[in-house]
């Protein structure tokens, strides 16, 4: 039994007349302490199954299961706790709280979940020790964006959920950034699932699976995945 | 269609409830401005309607020497007044199911204030009258009844003549008028001082010689609205255009006067020289019957004494007669002894008597038979006579026969020969004749009738013989007759001498007999009389015993006749001495009549004497042309107006403000929330305008709607329910509801213009940028530390949540005062409504349960004697219903100071006694002030009084009250309702200069219920000299009722208040949301629950609430006083703290408001899409 399994998950949106089937009937797996790149065009339903993987959003039909909990049977209140206990997200805006200090915003995180990381620990882990005490404008973005993932970390999750982790980052920053995603991901034997359209990516992941139109179009295997300084795009 | 315009419509559909909570904003903004500001104006409106169609005067005329039907006509002709007409007016009693009122009495208006009829139909003959409703509940009488006015004694009035013609009037309907729209009804000089209804008499009723006011409406001024300045301006120059000839009507008007008052005084002077004649003669009159008594009392002690003796007299003949009787009783015993002895004498005379008589009996009858056989001899010779006697009596009758034949036989012997001479004369003739005669024939008959001749003479000679020898007959018959007849007569002689004896013999006989006769009738009259005599005794001896039978009973009367004759004497010696002391009284009461009198002649003799000083002094008439200020409903209905004006002046403008303030932040909200769009457009190439055309639509369309709603509601509901809380308290037509061009375009205009200047201040902020700048998400506002991280202690000691919590606060500034201040200002709208409505009942409460603490008031009426306020006292000392009482004077008095003049009542009292029925302290609501002593330093005067005249302790005022009078504040006490000032009698005195008398009581009764002062006041009734008595539970509840009816007015307030304070807590939970969307979407990933995400927004709105409460609080106060005293009427004070409640229930309200907005938000929170508020940057 994989550590993630989606089961002929479809994921369907009505407005009025209007049927939209962002996820159409996708099965992939995703084994324990893989760093998993879902990559895939605009609009392909990328977003979508991350969603649906990370809690935010339920499916349609199908079945999604977790570390062996079936996630698509949650409600609204278990989906909450889902995703409070197991899952650390990291957006492409950050999404930082404005009013808090770098280190009270992985407290937010880590306050509330059942076995957290220390957060300054964390904060050191990301390279921000000295940055702790900044507000989220003092910082810069690639800054930013080790706060969320420190944020994500704290919280020690099961699975770590990157949605275009790097997509509003410069190059180098960017790099920075999926570096320590797959440091994390190898040190600490986190599930690491990051979304990206950017296909350049994809060599670095142990698992690459390619959606398009809703579907799993490929699923690849890397026997050896490309450190992140070979990576070029 | 536009792609911009569609932009805009779906604009609004998406953004429905923002758009309609700025739409209801402005409504209720423009609503609560329009309908506030419109209220004044509507009422002052509706009172000008209602005065010009019952053509209300614009002047009134006055004069201290009253008006006259010249001084009107004198005004008529004058330019500038169109019509008017004097009106007779008094003051009076009605009296009517067992009440008292002091009515003003009025004649019917015809022209000028006309009145209407409510009830009832008019008057349909001058016994009918119109009356007053509050006449109608005060006497508690019906349409129909009949009602009796009197009229009180003026004491300085000169005119004694009855002013009414008549004194009974029956109700025909209840009447309004124009000039008592308020529950005032004035002041009146009798009763307690104030007029209790007012009652339309018909103008016959009054025999008056001039009016008591003369009403006028001025030209120009119907066209006018009442109230504003440029009628204000006009009367005020028509009056001052009246001055001088109002002094020309002053000095006419005065020298009648004088003219009448000497006139008059004359005629007292004469009727009292009159009165003092009569005076005298009557005491005169008094004295002489003094003398008369005590002439009478001589005759009366003489009289006595004669009794006495007459007793002492009457005693005596008692006696006597008692000796009398017992004579008389022995007399008669010896007279019916003597009596008897006679009658046995008596006895024995008459058996010899009878003896005798039986002797002569005897010796008579022997006489009588000898007397028989006399008279038997005489008859016999009688009888021979007579036989005698009849023959010769047959002869003589013969003879008698014969005599006349013998007579004739004479005559006829003569006859016959004169018979012869003639035939032989005849012959003679006859043989001439024959001799003479030649004729045979004649010669044959001549010899024939010779021979005849012849014959003849042969017969005659034969017949001569005859005779002749009858007679020789006769001749010798009467011889013989004459000797037989005296042979008779010497027979006759002889039977008359024995008939002598014996009529001798009979007369002796009869003398006999009649003798016997005699003797018997004596014999028997004998017997007669001894039975007589027996009889008489009998009778004698039964009446004697009879009469002194009756004699002893008439002394036995006479004894008991005595014995009353003592007591009659005794009671004639009390009855004496009565009358004496009768007399000494009569005495002493003629010297009192007599000191009294003097007295009364010396004090009519004073009065004349003042009288004719005062006449001297009489002031010079003076007139008042007198403004419609003068009527105390139109000037009270103007201040009321006003006062809602004042209220409608800030109020509005508040609720405004908050309204403003919430749409502003709603629309900054809204550009801020569009800024990439704005920005997308401006890089298509839009001009600005364009561009903020859609933020200006969305904040002007919202603003129009919503402020034609709001003129809408406004111009109807706030005048029409204020308005009719009004018409509790006065007497008006319905409200004539108006809209006003410039009011509605300053509110609409106010209200569009906040919004759109609002969205255009956002947007021209935001169109200032470069479209690339807009488009990049806006950089996220600094993160800062607070102020509270420096306190390291506090700071480190607070959660984490509370840190988060107070840098979110402290961090949206801009939000932050806007909640604040929204929500302070709806919390302290609520406040000032709710403390408004405490503050109105606050003041009956306090006026009515913590100052004055007694429960009854009765008034005394008509100047009771001593003895009336005895027996009234000793009622309310027996009754058992009356727990204690006190007496007071209760008057109605004018205050002034040059700042100030207002009525007030004033009332004279014992310091002691008042500490027991009236809290008197000074004015401190929350500690409740220090007591206060009445003493004789000073008067005491209400907290309001005290404000109006600008008076403190130490500063003085003027009475006026029949003169004007300088009193000094001794202190300021707490009160809310009317102006009542106290002082003590010996301060009164000191100042009036006159006698203190209370005439009323005041009455704490034993158990406060109805039941028992009904009983109470129903005992008054039968008391002469009670008058009004007043329940003040009852005074309590007419107020409170009517104070409800206020209530309404207030009640607007808070429910538009809490309209106002939802929307805005709506509102402002909105923007937050809105504005965190994408905090709160964050922490629904990081995996908080939904009651979790809910508190880390409440958390602030909590604590906003709260601070915004905290604000509202404070500013409610400040609002609360300034509406308190912009709101309070001239007459009462309202409670200016703030009832505690009106906090709690103004707090509760708020959280109430912000609960329910919060459990909205909850849900809106819960509905936020996470992955869609993440994606999009921001």
């Amino acid at each position: 039994m994989s550590f993630v399994s989606f089961r002929d998950v479809s994921k369907i949106y009505k407005t009025g007349d209007v049927v939209i089937r962002a996820v159409d009937h996708i099965d992939f797996d995703i084994e324990k302490g893989e760093f998993c790149v879902i990559v895939g065009p605009s609009g392909a339903g990328k977003t979508t199954v991350l969603n649906m993987l990370g809690g935010m959003d339920s499916c349609t039909e199908g079945v999604i299961e977790v570390d062996g909990r079936r996630v698509s049977d949650m409600n609204a209140k278990g989906l909450t706790a889902y995703r409070r206990n197991d899952i650390g997200f990291v957006f492409q805006f950050y999404n930082l709280v404005g009013n808090l200090t770098a280190l009270e915003n992985v407290e937010l995180a880590s306050q509330i979940c059942k076995d957290p990381l220390d957060a300054m620990t964390v904060l050191q882990e990301v390279g921000l020790g000295e940055r702790t005490n900044n507000f989220p404008a003092q910082l810069s973005g690639g800054e930013q964006q080790r706060v969320a993932i420190a944020r994500a970390l704290a919280k020690n999750p099961k699975l770590l959920l990157c949605d275009e982790p790097t997509g509003a980052l410069d190059y180098v920053t960017g790099k920075q950034i999926l570096r320590l995603l797959q440091n994390t991901c190898r040190e600490k034997g986190v599930t690491v699932v990051v979304i990206t359209h950017n296909s350049a990516i994809a060599p670095m992941a142990d698992r690459v699976i390619r959606i398009k139109n809703g579907r799993a179009s490929e699923i690849v295997i890397n026997e050896h995945p490309a450190d992140v300084s070979d990576i070029e795009w | 269609m536009k792609a911009l315009d569609k932009d805009f419509l779906r604009e609004v559909k998406n953004t429905r409830s923002r758009f309609l909570s700025i739409l209801v904003l402005a409504a209720l903004a423009v609503a609560f401005l329009s309908g506030l500001r419109s209220t004044s104006p509507d009422m002052k409106n509706t009172l000008d309607a209602y005065m010009d169609e019952n053509e209300f005067m614009d002047v009134q005329v006055l004069s201290s020497l009253g008006v006259t039907d010249d001084d009107v006509r004198a005004m008529l002709e004058r330019d500038e007044i169109v019509s008017g007409e004097g009106v007779y007016q008094l003051d009076a009693h009605a009296l009517g199911g067992g009440n008292d009122v002091v009515v003003k009495l009025w004649s019917m208006p015809k022209e000028i204030n006309r009145i209407s009829v409510k009830k009832g139909a008019w008057p349909s003959s001058p016994q009918e009258c119109l009356v007053d409703k509050k006449l109608i509940s005060d006497l508690g009488v019906e349409i129909g009844d009949s009602i009796s006015i009197v009229l009180e004694e003026g004491d300085d009035d000169e005119d004694d003549a009855p002013k009414l013609t008549r004194k009974d009037f029956v109700i025909s309907g209840v009447a309004a008028s124009p000039y008592y729209i308020s529950v005032e009804r004035g002041t009146s000089t009798i009763g307690t001082g104030s007029v209790g209804a007012f009652i339309y008499l018909d103008e016959s009723a009054f025999d008056m010689d001039y009016y008591g006011a003369a009403f006028f409406t001025v030209k120009g001024a119907k066209e006018l609205t009442a109230f504003s300045d440029e009628y204000d301006d006009l009367i005020d120059s028509v009056i001052d255009g009246l001055e001088d000839f109002a002094k020309e009507r002053e000095s006419i008007r005065y020298d009648e006067i004088v003219g009448k008052a000497n006139d008059k005084l004359d005629d007292a002077q004469s009727e009292l020289d009159d009165a003092k004649e009569e005076a005298d003669e009557e005491l005169g009159k008094a004295e002489r019957e003094l003398a008369d008594a005590r002439k009478e009392l001589a005759d009366a002690r003489r009289e006595l004494a004669d009794a006495v003796t007459e007793l002492e007299d009457a005693r005596k003949e008692l006696d006597d007669g008692w000796k009398e009787l017992a004579d008389a009783k022995q007399e008669l015993a010896d007279s019916i002894a003597d009596a008897e002895k006679e009658i046995a004498d008596a006895e024995k005379t008459l058996a010899d008597a009878l003896i005798e008589l039986q002797d002569g009996e005897k010796e008579y009858e022997d006489g009588v038979r000898e007397l028989d056989s006399g008279s038997l001899e005489l008859d016999e010779g009688r009888r021979q006579l007579r036989e005698g006697r009849a023959q010769l009596e047959a002869v003589k009758a013969q003879l008698d026969a014969f005599a006349p034949t013998a007579a004739q036989m004479e005559q006829g012997k003569l006859a016959i020969a004169a018979g012869i001479a003639q035939a032989e004369q005849g012959r003679a003739g006859y043989e001439a004749a024959l001799a003479v005669a030649t004729d045979p024939a004649i010669k044959m008959q001549i010899g024939y009738a010779i021979a005849g001749i012849d014959q003849q003479i042969n017969g005659l000679n034969a017949q001569l013989a005859e005779i002749d020898s009858g007679l020789a007959q006769y001749y010798d018959g009467l011889a013989e007759y004459e000797l037989g007849a005296a042979q008779l007569d010497k027979a006759a002689d002889r039977i008359k001498s024995g008939e002598r004896s014996l009529a001798s013999g009979e007369k002796q006989l009869r003398d006999a007999r009649k003798e016997l006769d005699d003797g018997w009738k004596e014999y028997n009259d004998g017997l007669e009389e001894l039975e007589d005599a027996r009889r008489t005794l009998a009778e004698e001896t039964e009446k004697a015993e009879k009469e002194i039978a009756d004699a002893e009973k008439e002394l036995i009367d006479g004894e008991k006749e005595y014995a009353d004759g003592v007591t009659e004497y005794q009671d004639g010696e009390k009855e004496y001495t009565d009358g004496v002391r009768e007399y000494l009284d009569g005495e002493k009461e003629y010297e009192d009549a007599k000191a009294e009198a003097d007295e009364k002649i010396a004090d009519a003799e004073e009065k004349i004497a003042d009288a004719r000083e005062k006449l001297g002094k009489i002031d010079e008439c003076s007139w008042y042309v007198l403004s419609r200020d003068s009527n105390p409903g139109y000037l009270g209905f103007g201040q009321d107006a006003d006062r809602i004006g004042r209220l409608a002046a800030v109020f509005p403008l508040l609720f405004f403000l908050v309204a403003a303030l919430v749409c502003l932040t709603t629309m900054t909200r809204m550009v801020e929330d569009e800024r990439t769009q704005i920005g997308a457009l401006k890089a298509l190439g839009y001009s600005r305008l364009a561009i903020s055309k859609k933020y200006l639509a969305y904040g002007a369309l919202p603003a129009l709607i919503g402020g034609g709603l709001g003129l809408a509601i406004g111009y109807w509901l706030f005048p029409t329910v204020i308005f009719t809380a009004y018409q509790i308290m006065y007497e008006v037509p319905s409200i004539q509801i108006r809209s006003y061009p410039a009011l509605s375009a300053f509110a609409v205009t106010a209200s569009v213009a906040c919004i759109s200047l609002a969205s255009l201040w956002g947007c021209f902020s935001s169109l200032a940028e470069v479209p690339a700048q807009l488009m990049r998400p806006r950089a996220p506002a600094a993160g800062k530390r607070v102020f509270l991280e420096y306190i390291k202690p506090l700071w480190s000691r607070m959660g984490f949540f509370k840190k988060l919590t107070a840098r979110n606060l402290f961090r949206y500034k801009k939000r932050f005062w806007m909640t604040i201040i929204g929500i302070g200002g709806c919390t302290a709208l609520i406040i000032a409504g709710f403390g408004l409505r405490s503050s109105l009942l606050a003041t009956m409460d306090r006026q009515y349960g913590d100052i004055f603490r007694y429960d009854a008031m009765l008034s005394l009426y008509g100047d009771p004697d001593e003895a009336e306020r005895a027996k009234i006292e000793d009622y309310i000392a027996s009754s058992g219903l009356v727990a204690d009482s006190m007496q007071i004077d209760v008057s109605s008095v004018s205050c002034e100071t040059e700042k100030y003049k207002v009525g007030g009542i004033l009332q004279v009292c014992e310091g002691s006694d008042i500490s027991r029925f009236a809290e008197l302290r000074e004015y401190d609501p929350h500690q409740g002030g220090a007591k206060i002593e009445l003493d004789d330093s000073g008067i005491i005067i209400g907290e309001k009084l005290s404000e109006l005249l600008g008076v403190g302790p130490g500063d003085t005022f003027v009475i006026d009250r029949d003169g004007r009078y300088r009193v000094q504040v001794s202190a300021v006490n707490e009160n809310y309702l009317g102006h009542y000032m106290y002082m003590t009698p010996a301060y009164y005195e000191y100042i009036f200069g006159e006698e203190y008398e209370p005439g009323s009581y005041l009455l704490k009764l034993a158990d406060g219920s109805k039941e028992s002062c009904d009983r109470l006041f129903e005992g008054f009734m039968k008391l002469d000299g009670a008058g009004a008595a007043t329940r003040i539970a009852d005074t309590k509840d007419t107020y409170i009722h009517s104070m409800e009816r206020v209530d309404i007015a207030v009640v607007i307030i808070i429910i538009s208040a809490a309209a106002l304070a939802i929307v805005v807590l709506y509102n402002l939970s909105n923007i937050n949301i809105t504005e965190r969307e994408r905090e709160i979407a964050t922490i629904k990933v990081l995996g908080f629950f939904d009651g979790e995400v809910s508190a880390y927004i409440y958390r602030e709105n909590v604590i906003l609430t709260i601070m915004g409460i905290a604000l509202g609080l404070v500013m409610g106060h400040w609002l609360h006083v300034y509406l308190v005293r912009s709101v309070e009427i001239e007459l009462m004070m309202f409670g200016r703290d703030t009832d505690p409640m009106s906090y709690v229930w103004a707090a509760l309200l708020t959280v109430l408001f912000s609960v329910i907005v919060n459990v909205m938000a909850h849900f809106k929170m819960k509905k936020i899409d996470m992955a869609a508020s993440l994606k999009s940057a921001e």
